[in-house]
């Protein structure tokens, strides 16, 4: 049984199609992630699903729940993270808060005990009587998801939780987030950084242009599109007609190779051949050899030419 | 329940978001008064600015023009010019808070802020948010008024300028004026494409009320063709009650003032949250 569940979902503005017909499901207690580049049409999936922009077609349910018809009961049900933190500047934290769950007609006790609560679990506890603008970008993203968990909602929506965040900021939501997850809450990101995704999601699909490009686990999607390992080599030209023939038999092996500006790379590469690169090019710092991870994927599914 | 809905007229139907066919909006909830407590609170944050500067200005108004140019004025009748002004200004002037609120207040939420974003998160609906948003505006106006009229109150003494207690009755007269200026207000502030275009609605719709909604001069001097003009300015049918209230002679002719208002209310309410559906929701 999902949690939420999409069928032919489709949305069209004018002639522009932001979602173009795509199918998911996410499970109870699933981190359930959605990729793409900027205009793959994630926030409008996302805000199809909280009930804030109409369907032009298809099916949209949550909680057992049809977007068209129960949009109150569904949207009393979840709780929503905006991308830009739309935070009432002109109240107090613990205003923001109050103010908020009264949308939800939450009784004020209650109210008040679960924003104390809410507080504590994102470390904000000493800011409850400061203003909006007092705030860091990570504590405001925080207040966010504590403004979001005010309703006790069963599926948290996040929509690019971290974008532009400083790494300890990132790190910090990224572990009260994994948080909720164990108390069995259901969380839907959208991200476009990868290892975002890779940390914190069991199950993603990777958007671009409307569509949904692939759907699975990290390391399923990784393994499949990438293999497990990835060489980077930045040559010269006559290096490069040195290095060929080593790469030939991986490539005939399946490894995939993509030349980049100056940049080789081969996915799915054999570790085994790497000290015999590293012999021709003599830098070790212009051969690297890691594993796959979902940026490689990613690339791999949605190309690396910037469409703007 | 599905018996229930089954058995209505398809077009009086909530279907999808709680739009009824027939009006192309849904029906506002009780969540309009969480939206306008909203901006009590923040109202209440800093009402010291808010409430001081609605005395000065409408104080100076009567006492300057009033006393200034009311010398140079001849009324038919014994009215002193200051007697005939002190209830314009009670009428116009609170149009002004009421205006502010819903003209670059209720903007910056709902483009610079995420305000309106943030709150259709919840289950509040457009059209809640709306209404919250039109009876801020109409709560402004009342206070606005209520101010005014204590200047009023304070300066009869001198100038007897409330003459009955059914002056008292301003205030929801205010409270109707603003809920109207509210409802244009909103329908402006969702069409608009850039900040730079709300002075037009200060300066076509509410300048033009200011002038010639019968605050400053008696408008049967005017010719016909700007008399019949002014009768669909509805600040002139607010002024006309307000006049009638604090001078303490009512008739019937204050009834069609007051039927005129409702009627424009009722119109205006509705393109507001149509408008602001479209807005919002897409």
């Amino acid at each position: 049984m999902a949690i939420i569940q999409a069928h032919g979902l489709r949305k069209h503005y004018g002639d522009f199609v932001a979602v173009d017909g795509i199918d998911f499901a996410v499970g109870p207690g699933e981190f359930f992630g959605i990729l793409g580049p900027n205009g793959a049409g994630k926030t409008t999936t996302i805000r199809m699903i909280t009930c804030v922009t109409p369907l032009t077609g298809g099916e949209l349910q949550v909680d057992d729940l049809d977007v068209r018809l129960d949009d109150r009961e569904i949207k009393a049900r979840i709780g929503v993270a905006p991308q830009d933190d739309n935070l009432d500047e002109d109240l107090s934290v613990r205003q923001n808060l109050e103010i908020y769950a009264r949308y939800f007609d939450i009784p004020r006790e209650i109210a008040a005990e679960r924003i104390v609560d809410g507080l504590d679990l994102m470390q904000l506890s000493d800011w409850a009587d400061a203003s909006i603008r007092a705030l860091s970008g990570g504590m405001k993203r925080r207040l966010v998801v504590a403004r979001a968990l005010v309703n006790e909602p069963s599926v948290l929506i996040l929509d690019e939780p971290t974008t532009g965040l400083d790494p300890q900021a990132r790190h910090l939501v990224w572990r009260k987030l994994r948080r909720l997850r164990e108390r069995g809450l259901t969380l839907v990101l959208t991200t476009h950084y990868m290892d975002e995704a890779q940390q914190l999601c069991d199950r993603l699909i990777v958007m671009d242009h409307g569509r949904i490009l692939d759907e699975g686990r990290p390391r399923d999607l990784i393994q499949k599109h990438v293999g497990s390992d990835v060489l980077e080599l930045r040559l010269e030209a006559d290096e490069l007609e040195r290095v060929d023939p080593i790469l030939a038999p991986m490539l005939q092996n399946g490894a995939r190779r993509e030349d980049v500006e100056g940049f080789v790379y081969i996915y799915g590469a054999a570790t085994e051949v790497t000290p015999k690169i590293e012999a021709v090019v003599g830098d070790p710092y212009r051969v690297l050899q890691r594993r796959a991870n979902l940026e490689d994927v990613f690339l791999t599914l949605t190309g690396r030419a910037l469409d703007e | 329940m599905a018996q229930v809905t089954a058995a209505r007229p398809r077009l009086l139907q909530a279907g999808e978001g709680g739009v009824v066919a027939l009006l192309g909006v849904a029906l506002p909830s009780h969540r309009a008064i969480h939206v306008w407590r909203r901006n009590v609170a923040v109202f209440l944050e800093l009402w010291r600015v808010n409430l001081l500067l609605p005395v000065f200005e409408p104080a100076f108004s009567i006492l300057v023009m009033g006393l200034g140019l009311g010398t140079y004025v001849e009324l038919s009748g014994d009215l002193d010019y200051i007697q005939f002004l002190a209830p314009g200004i009670l009428a116009v002037f609170p149009m002004f808070a009421g205006v502010g609120e819903t003209l670059w207040g209720a903007y910056f939420r709902l483009e610079r802020q995420g305000v309106y974003a943030a709150i259709l998160a919840t289950p509040a609906r457009a059209e809640d948010v709306t209404t919250g948003e039109i009876l801020w505006a109409a709560t402004r106006t009342v206070l606005s008024a209520v101010t005014i009229l204590l200047v009023l109150a304070v300066l009869t003494p001198f100038y007897d300028l409330i003459e009955s207690p059914l002056a008292l009755l301003a205030i929801p007269v205010s409270f109707l004026l603003g809920f109207m200026l509210g409802n244009l207000g909103i329908a402006y502030i969702s069409i608009v494409t850039s900040i730079h275009q709300l002075m037009y609605f200060f300066t076509l719709v509410l300048m033009p009320m200011f002038w010639f909604g019968g605050v400053f001069f008696p408008l049967e001097d005017l010719p016909n063709w700007a008399q019949d003009v002014a009768w669909f300015i509805p600040v002139t049918h607010a002024v006309d009650i307000i006049r009638g209230l604090i001078g303490g002679q009512l008739d019937l002719g204050h009834l069609w003032d007051l039927i005129w208002l409702v009627v424009v209310a009722v119109p205006t309410y509705w393109a507001a949250l149509w408008l602001m559906r479209r807005r919002l929701v897409r």
